[in-house]
């Protein structure tokens, strides 16, 4: 089929078999590429009943169609598996380059399963794949990782792996791409499924071409689109994604003191336009990106440095505005030392302030803490921990396993503190600031994820007009959430099947244009409709997966603070998003029951019966 | 009516707040042009605003909602002008 290279690699690392295969023509139409196949891919082969650190668990690398060609933000691959921190569905999508060497490797993509008896690395170079021994460079951080790949087999192989916190299992680890770059698939703890396996590192790179049906129609379509796109994202490429930390605090949207409080001085000491202005160095495109809203820094002051990627307003959200940090150098080296651990910096930053807030009220104190003083705003403590979550020493032991596990341990009011959904900590973007993200946050399959349905881009500047959304939508509304919703959230299981970023929308590409370019790329001719049917049914997908591993309406919720704990003042001052109703419009629109799994006929009409 | 500016644009304006003297109802987009004749510097926002951002995204009302350029103002509304909310 054109988009696809056809073949995919199965690796057993228990026995060392590996051999290629193909996927059948029906999986590729139903459920695209990325997402989408790796979810089939796992149902079908490792169930939900797998220990997610066992060797029948999956670890899934899948690129899309769109994957490696000329389409605007398609460098993009998606890894799939049971997470080990959420015990759901777990995947996450990387930006960078490896996702287009896998694929010019010859590989569409590679289903990984068993473990290995000592520490190997994958290396698939043009066609050929062998494992090979990675006792060398076991224990490495994931920049160094990089470097020694690059300087062994030249730079055109690119290199997806782990650091030390994924060999630790810890189960905040990620997985990281393009050395000092990072980009990375961050959440649920995949890296820490990479590790169990001893698997340090996919090593890919070729020289293959990625078969396009229509590459004249693709060129055109760019050359149209491309202004537009470049004009319209110009704040992201001069700020980045922490351009937005200013207008997200007054807004009241940053996360602050753990979700406590409604507004912050802080802010402007760390946003995109004072990195901008202070250590910015460069800034960084995925490949096929006309965007490049990626940052590069570089600085040394003595106490703290760095030199590649700049942190995310994610990352500045979580370790900055949510601990109250107001040092932007302090939170770039914090962001530089959880890339090159491998670790998730939104779910460290929530664990961080977690046991702020632990410590603050005494459910911890310095002997627990190992003599750290773990107050609000302290940039030394927050380095400490985030060395010891990696690590798995001292308190990082207990706090690498995430907030749900440590309010559980610690017991009482701590389950107060721990704000995730289904076990996964919730992301920069309070759902008292758009209504809408709290329900997408309480059904969305990895457990709180903003980027899984996206809505709130639709209450900023987006519009997408296929499904109705003429302007922008009212963030406070309490109506007209339920088809919306779930609208979006198979839109953006398409935008990560196909393999292209969600920022794309931003630069006022529609839906259609998209649909447009994965005909071109394929040469299949299908209707809207269908289209989106193929996102519904790759969400549902997500979700039978989540109710076999036990998970259903009692786990669509939100953390209490969130739910009943209005922010005291700033720009969402008093709304608390009314979860109850929109969830009942929700279930309604998916066609699920009331126990939050999807009846027999919705089943049926989308093939998953 | 009150119009606070964050950072970037207390450094470009050199001030925090401008005092604006509305009489009647009037779209977003208008306060624009007046901002702009205020001062030159809005002139690129004001384009900005209409052209790239077509429903807006750096135009906070009272405190809470995003100002979208036909949205109604008048005198007794706040206004705070905010980096563009979008990526993250
Ligand atoms: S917009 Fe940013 S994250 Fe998306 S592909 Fe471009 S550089 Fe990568």
């Amino acid at each position: 089929m054109w988009g696809y290279t056809g073949k995919i690699l199965r690796v057993d690392l228990s026995t060392g078999e590996m051999n290629t295969d193909t996927l059948p023509e029906k999986t590729l139409r139903d459920y695209i590429g990325g997402s989408g196949v790796g979810t089939r891919i796992l149902m079908d082969e490792a169930g939900a009943d797998v220990d997610p650190f066992g060797p029948d668990n999956l670890l899934i690398f899948m690129t899309g169609p769109l994957t490696g060609t000329a389409v605007p933000t398609s460098g993009r691959h998606e890894v799939v598996a049971k997470s080990p921190l959420t015990g759901g569905f777990g995947e996450g999508d990387a930006g960078g380059t490896w996702g287009t060497a896998l694929k010019k490797a010859g590989f569409d993509g590679i289903v990984i399963k068993g473990i290995s008896p000592k520490p190997a690395y994958l290396l698939i170079d043009d066609g050929s794949f062998s494992l090979q021994d990675a006792s060398l460079i076991w224990g490495q951080d994931t920049y160094e990782t990089e470097k020694y790949f690059k300087a062994k087999y030249g730079s055109y192989l690119e290199t997806s792996c782990i650091g030390v916190a994924g060999e630790n299992l810890v189960k905040l680890a990620s997985i990281l791409h393009n050395g000092k770059d990072a980009r990375a698939v961050g959440r649920g703890g995949l890296g820490a499924v990479m590790g169990s396996k001893r698997l340090k590192a996919i090593v890919a790179g070729g020289r293959q071409d990625i078969p396009v049906f229509a590459p004249l129609e693709i060129k055109k379509s760019i050359v149209a689109l491309a202004p537009t796109i470049v004009k319209n994202t110009k704040a992201m490429k001069d700020f980045g994604t922490a351009g937005t930390v200013i207008g997200c605090e007054k807004i009241g949207d940053l996360p602050i003191r753990n979700w406590r409080d409604g507004s912050w001085t802080g802010a402007k000491e760390i946003s995109g336009q004072k990195m901008t202005s202070t250590i910015l160095s460069g800034r960084y495109f995925c490949k096929s990106c006309i965007i490049g809203c990626g940052r590069e820094v570089k600085f040394d002051n003595g106490r703290y440095r760095a030199d590649g990627a700049g942190p995310e307003y994610e990352t500045l959200g979580m370790l900055g505005g949510s601990c109250m940090v107001e040092d932007l150098e302090a939170i770039a080296y914090a962001n530089e030392l959880c890339n090159r651990y491998g670790l998730d910096t939104i779910s460290v930053g929530s664990v961080i302030a977690m046991a702020m807030e632990l410590y603050e009220n005494g459910l911890i104190n310095e002997q627990d803490t190992g003599g750290i003083a773990l107050d609000w705003g302290n940039a030394e403590a927050m380095l400490e921990l985030i060395r010891q979550i990696a690590e798995g020493t001292g308190i990082g032991k207990l706090l690498g396993n995430g907030v749900r596990y440590v309010a559980n341990e610690i017991g009482g009011k701590a389950a107060e503190y721990a704000i995730h959904v289904k076990g996964l900590e919730v992301p920069a973007h309070d759902p008292r600031a758009y209504n809408s993200m709290g329900l997408g946050y309480a059904t969305s399959n990895r457990g709180a994820c903003h980027l899984q349905g996206d809505s709130y881009i639709t209450e900023k500047v987006v519009v997408i007009p296929e499904i109705g959304i003429m302007k922008p939508l009212d963030r406070f509304r309490t109506d007209n959430h339920g088809k919306i919703q779930a609208d979006l959230q198979n839109i953006m299981c398409l935008m990560d099947s196909l393999k292209i970023c969600k920022f794309i929308f931003f630069g006022g590409v529609n839906l259609t244009n998209i649909l447009d370019w994965y005909k071109y790329v394929t040469g299949l001719d299908i209707e809207l409709q269908e289209f989106l049917l193929i996102g519904e049914r790759i969400f549902n997908l997500k979700r039978l997966y989540n109710n076999m591993c036990g998970i259903t309406k009692k786990d669509d919720t939100l953390p209490e603070r969130l739910l009943k704990q209005p922010r005291p003042d700033g720009g969402a001052a008093g709304n608390l998003p009314p979860l109850e109703s929109m969830l009942e419009e929700y279930y309604s629109a998916r066609g699920w029951d009331e126990n939050g799994r999807p009846a027999q006929e919705t089943l049926m009409r989308l093939g998953l019966e | 009516m009150k119009v606070t500016f964050h950072e970037p644009f207390t450094e470009k304006l050199n001030c925090r707040e401008w005092e604006l003297e509305i009489k009647t109802r009037i779209p977003v987009k208008r306060l624009l042009e007046i901002m702009a004749e205020q001062h030159p510097y809005f002139n690129t926002i004001r384009d900005e605003f209409i052209e790239i951002y077509p429903y807006g995204g750096m135009l906070l009302l009272n405190k809470r909602n995003i100002a979208r350029i036909d949205d109604y103002i008048d005198n007794t509304d706040s206004v705070e002008v905010i980096p563009p909310i979008m990526g993250g």
